[in-house]
């Protein structure tokens, strides 16, 4: 079976039926964007980890039970739960914050300490790994707007909506996340840029 | 320079949600004011970049997700 041919509605009928292959690719074709979601919102690896297994889990749970409707829309459908449940883990790591090592592991479990500082941003000049910390750096109300514009496609409306603000707010909090994020990137750019910083 | 329309406007238009009339527009100003394209040539850019993020999932839990689907059982008919 060839994954980019089967559509999700097709994919879903399959694994209905008892075709695990179906679910396996289903899985393949969505499990990067829901686990950029949830990590993105809880800003922490580990926790995005379980997270991910408890959206797909719920999915099977529904699927496998026929409580799920297919309309089409399976990956908003999945987005959704993962920034459901994203969002109620942040809630209460925020109520009883735990002080995390540079690698996302909790300090309790380990020895070392160490903590994510601005050297530690400069170091990472690929603009993938830079990009995953500044968007961890922006304030929750502009991160959760470009969560939901990038990666689960919602339209500023919708955004809007569902955050209860009016679409100028939502456009104010994305244009000002954009701006950050420009800043923050030329800054880092320029701060490694070879040219300036001769050997 | 002054442009008709507002920053709000110009992030619809980088969305692809503008009405055609705010994207002309911005096309119009664009042409005329090298300034301000370039600056929308730095957002797209940018914007470009944060759809082609993506965090690879990592593989132990995809495993994890794969077995439980096949433990679980089917409600049947």
């Amino acid at each position: 079976m060839k994954n980019v041919k089967i559509s999700d509605r097709e994919l879903l009928l399959l694994y209905k039926q008892g075709d695990e292959q179906a679910f396996s690719m289903l899985l393949e074709r969505h499990k990067d964007r829901v686990y950029t979601t949830v990590y993105l919102i809880v800003k922490d690896k580990y926790l995005a980890e379980d997270l991910l297994q408890e959206v797909f889990i719920k999915a099977i749970t529904m699927i496998k039970a026929d409580r799920y409707k297919d309309e089409g829309k399976f990956l908003s459908w999945i987005l959704r739960i993962a920034h459901n449940m994203a969002i109620d883990q942040y809630r209460k790591a925020k109520r009883s914050p735990i002080i995390m090592m540079e690698d996302g592991s909790n300090i309790f479990n380990t020895l070392a300490f160490s903590e994510t500082s601005f050297e530690d941003v400069q170091i990472k000049q690929d603009t993938h790994d830079l990009l995953k910390v500044l968007i961890k750096e922006l304030p929750d109300s502009q991160r959760e707007v470009l969560v939901m514009r990038h990666y689960m496609q919602m339209s500023f409306q919708e955004i809007a909506a569902s955050t209860n603000v009016s679409i100028n707010t939502a456009l104010g909090r994305m244009r000002y996340a954009l701006i950050n994020l420009r800043k923050k990137l030329q800054q880092n750019t320029v701060a490694y840029d070879p040219k300036l910083y001769p050997t | 320079m002054t442009l008709n329309f507002t920053p709000h406007d110009a992030l619809k238009c980088l969305y692809k949600e503008a009405s055609n009339e705010t994207e002309e527009k911005i096309n119009i100003a664009r042409k005329e004011y090298p300034s301000f394209n370039n600056e929308v040539l730095k957002l797209q850019s940018l914007v470009c970049s944060l759809d082609l993020f993506l965090i690879k999932a990592p593989v132990n839990t995809v495993d994890r997700i794969l077995q439980y689907s096949k433990n679980k059982q089917v409600k049947s008919a």
